[in-house]
């Protein structure tokens, strides 16, 4: 290896030449080794592969520690939190089977607020709890993918919107025998409406939730409103008011081509007392009962009374509530649970003027929003059940409920909690939230939502981007939606 | 008697090993064979059964329906979709520009890279630092970068005044797509200036100042001898890169989420993708993505018959 001069000593000069090229040849190997999950393989591996492996990479990956700082999409990510999503995941994975101490849970709380609710249930029952934690956009197909996968998760954040397609399909249990009478009594109906399907209960509910009307009372007041709108002419009003191009904007939406584009449509729509989107047989109804008005009205905030900032089209709920924290816009629709958040003058430089309100209506209608309550689900293919349902159970008690409600924001499930003096101290507002819940449409509990909500979601976006008519926009998604059939 | 001017072939004999040594032959095979057991495992039985389960109605969401054998009519289905037609052609479209730039990019750094100058070790270091990103990571750093809020691509063309007010990039259909490009170049560029780089080392020096002494200018030169030298490397590096820009998923997932602006960046990944994850249409989402292997047999073919011609200088 080394060559020798005829004395017989090692030159320096042959050393240095071994070492860059075993140094080189390391280096090689490190970008070989680095690049080979790119383009690097022209085999004929079918693309299936491919998708798989970015969606299980993604999907691990895509957590954020604390909303503080990331938004933007919802894949966020950062160095130090890839490491303990993946320690989170490969702790789900690998729980150990021993005697029901342990439930593997699948959820959204990226933002951490609820911890310290799952200690509390640790300490009163001993059970440990594995999470796996990903942002609510990839929720669904993360459930997919552990049903099909045969993956370790017991339990699973359920939408309202998923109870028809998972109860439908066989992958979660009925647990209509194991709720007793007096918690289905306290609990209001549109709660429990969220995991019913065919008249079985398939879930715990596990918060109420629905769109509220948040403002900026600062802002409204500078314009002269003393308060918020309650229709959707008022809205209009108020929000070109509070407009100062290249300051502020009047109002701001988490219209990007996703699910929430969907909810804010509804909202809207049902502010027309005669909406519906579905018929009783299934077919799409929604073009000539109320969303094609619902939709003119957005694309008008847009183009026409210039009063809702064209970054919306790009904005999920977390970008509007980013884009409302830093107080240069007066309105905006969100889900509850952000009230604390905007409040807090550590983040948010709107700070202390946010309030909530009603959501606007018409004049048949007092106030129009959208159910999105969500429940819980053990799935058939779960281990640990008795936890789980331990799990369920402590989820709907007062404990876990009350205590969510100051924390996060969460709204009980429990109607008497809405009675609750504490709460009504300690939470910002919370009369107003009791009161939405008796104003709230439900998107179509179907098998097949998804693909009909996707539908609906491109057209809608098409024509809030002035590509077609509005007209256009719902003729084409009904003839669309009635046409998707459910398989190929 | 004239020598043969080619000496007759004869077979070489095997030897029997004397000891029980292993043959060389045999000693071959026993060391590939995990990996060969590996890959039958990994990619041999998935493809099989990703081939079979196409030709199936397989949807996950209501097993109740079975999963019956429909011979091609998952094919039949995909040909007569229009949105799988426009998926094609916004793949095609991010394929065709991906790959121009990078080329056009690549070869310009490959060549500058090639040049003796102080400095050189620590602009080829840079040049290659972007390629060690995440794609994820990259995704994210330019979605912050195009926000209309807090972006700093907006607030630097607002503040040259070349943009009125900040724009919403990711959200207008035209533009989405070409960030995305722009994202991924920016990314991937290293990659194809590596690989020119590599197959300028070659090319001797001697060909250059003979191309000096007959007066050749700098553009006829690199006309003249670098681009057919490189040829076969230009080849094989658009080959691999349309293969993979073909195949682009996690950039788009990331940038936007589901398809971007009314489905304006759904491309037949992101197709299969929804068909199969989303709506559990598992039979078809295996049909689809034999489609797309398909395809990028024929693109493999085609470069394949390029690459056969001869090169003169």
């Amino acid at each position: 290896m080394f060559q020798d001069n005829e004395r017989g000593k090692i030159r320096r000069r042959s050393i240095l030449r071994t070492v860059s090229r075993a140094g080189r040849v390391a280096l090689l190997g490190c970008i070989l080794v680095a690049c080979g999950g790119t383009a690097a393989t022209p085999t004929t591996v079918p693309a299936t592969a491919a998708p798989t492996a970015t969606a299980a990479a993604a999907a691990p990956t895509a957590t954020t520690a604390t909303s503080g700082a990331a938004t933007a999409t919802t894949a966020a990510t950062s160095a130090p939190t890839v490491a303990s999503a993946a320690t989170a995941t490969t702790e789900a994975t690998s729980a150990p089977v021993a005697g029901d101490q342990v439930v593997n849970m699948l959820w959204t709380d990226t933002s951490n607020l609820r911890q310290p609710l799952i200690a509390d249930f640790t300490k009163a029952t001993g059970i440990k709890v594995n999470q796996v934690q990903v942002q609510y956009n990839e929720l669904l197909d993360k459930i997919n993918t552990s049903v099909q996968g045969g993956g370790d998760v017991d339990v699973v954040e359920m939408d309202t919107i998923w109870t028809a397609q998972f109860a439908s399909a066989g992958w979660i249990d009925d647990l209509s025998t194991q709720i007793d009478d007096p918690l289905k009594k306290d609990i209001p109906a549109s709660a429990l409406g969220a995991v019913t399907y065919q008249g079985k209960i398939y879930g715990m509910p596990w918060y109420n939730s629905a769109k509220h009307l948040f403002y900026n009372a600062k802002l409204l007041k500078d314009a002269g409103f003393s308060s918020p709108p309650t229709t959707l002419d008022e809205f209009t009003q108020q929000a070109q008011a509070t407009t100062k191009p290249g300051h502020q904007w009047g109002s701001v939406w988490g219209w990007k081509q996703a699910e929430g584009l969907v909810c804010d449509w509804v909202a809207i729509m049902f502010t027309n007392k005669d909406a519906q989107i579905l018929d009783e047989n299934g077919k799409a109804v929604f073009n000539t009962h109320g969303g094609t008005e619902a939709l003119q009205w957005m694309v008008d905030m847009l183009y026409k009374y210039k009063a809702a900032d064209p970054a919306s089209l790009e904005y999920t709920e977390a970008d509007v509530q980013k884009a409302f924290q830093t107080g240069t816009y007066a309105l905006t629709y969100n889900w509850e649970g952000d009230l604390p958040a905007d409040n807090d003058p550590t983040q948010s430089k709107a700070a202390p003027n946010v309030r909530v309100a009603l959501l606007p209506g018409s004049k048949d209608v007092r106030s129009s929003s959208v159910n999105g309550s969500e429940g819980w689900a053990i799935l058939k293919q779960a281990k640990h059940k008795e936890a789980a349902w331990k799990l369920l159970q402590y989820m709907a008690s007062p404990a876990w409920q009350k205590k969510s409600a100051i924390i996060a924001g969460d709204y009980p499930i429990l109607s008497s909690l809405y009675s609750d003096p504490d709460l009504q101290k300690q939470v910002q507002d919370f009369s107003v939230y009791g009161e939405q819940f008796k104003y709230l449409a439900i998107r179509p509990q179907v098998p097949g939502y998804a693909q009909k909500s996707d539908i609906i979601q491109k057209h809608l976006h098409e024509a809030l981007l002035g590509k077609v008519s509005p007209k256009d926009a719902m003729d084409a998604a009904a003839a669309e939606v009635n046409n998707a059939s459910n398989a190929p | 008697m004239a020598r043969p001017a080619v000496l007759p072939y004869t077979k070489p004999v095997r030897r029997r090993e004397r000891n029980g040594e292993l043959s060389e032959r045999a000693l071959g095979l026993i060391l590939l064979a995990p990996m060969v057991l590996m890959l039958l495992l990994v990619v041999g039985y998935p493809l099989i059964d990703s081939l079979w389960l196409s030709l199936h109605r397989a949807n996950l969401a209501s097993p109740e329906q079975g999963q019956p054998f429909i011979y091609l009519g998952n094919y039949i289905h995909a040909f007569g979709q229009p949105a799988f037609w426009y998926a094609i052609q916004r793949t095609l479209y991010f394929t065709v520009i991906s790959v121009a730039i990078e080329l056009g990019l690549g070869l310009l750094f490959a060549v500058l890279l090639n040049e003796r100058f102080r400095g050189n070790l620590g602009a080829r270091l840079a040049m290659i630092l972007p390629w060690a990103l995440l794609t994820v990571s990259n995704g994210v750093l330019w979605a912050w970068i195009l926000n209309p809020t807090y972006g700093i691509f907006n607030a630097t063309l607002v503040n040259l005044g070349v943009l009125q007010a900040p724009k919403s990039w990711l959200s207008d259909t035209f533009w989405t797509m070409n960030m995305i490009i722009l994202a991924d170049v920016w990314k991937t560029v290293p990659n194809m200036t590596l690989l020119l780089l590599a197959g300028l080392q070659p090319i001797s020096a001697d060909l250059y100042e003979a191309a000096d002494v007959d007066g050749a200018t700098r553009w006829q030169k690199f006309t003249g001898i670098t681009l057919p030298l490189l040829r076969p490397v230009i080849l094989v590096a658009v080959a691999l890169r349309t293969i993979g820009a073909f195949r682009v998923f996690d950039i788009i997932y990331v940038l936007t989420g589901n398809g971007g602006p009314a489905d304006s960046t759904k491309v037949i990944s992101f197709y299969d993708y929804d068909q199969a994850f989303h709506y559990l249409f598992f039979g078809y989402g295996a049909a689809i993505s034999w489609l797309i292997t398909a395809f990028m047999l024929v693109l493999i073919v085609l470069y394949t018959r390029l690459l056969r011609s001869e090169v003169e200088v």
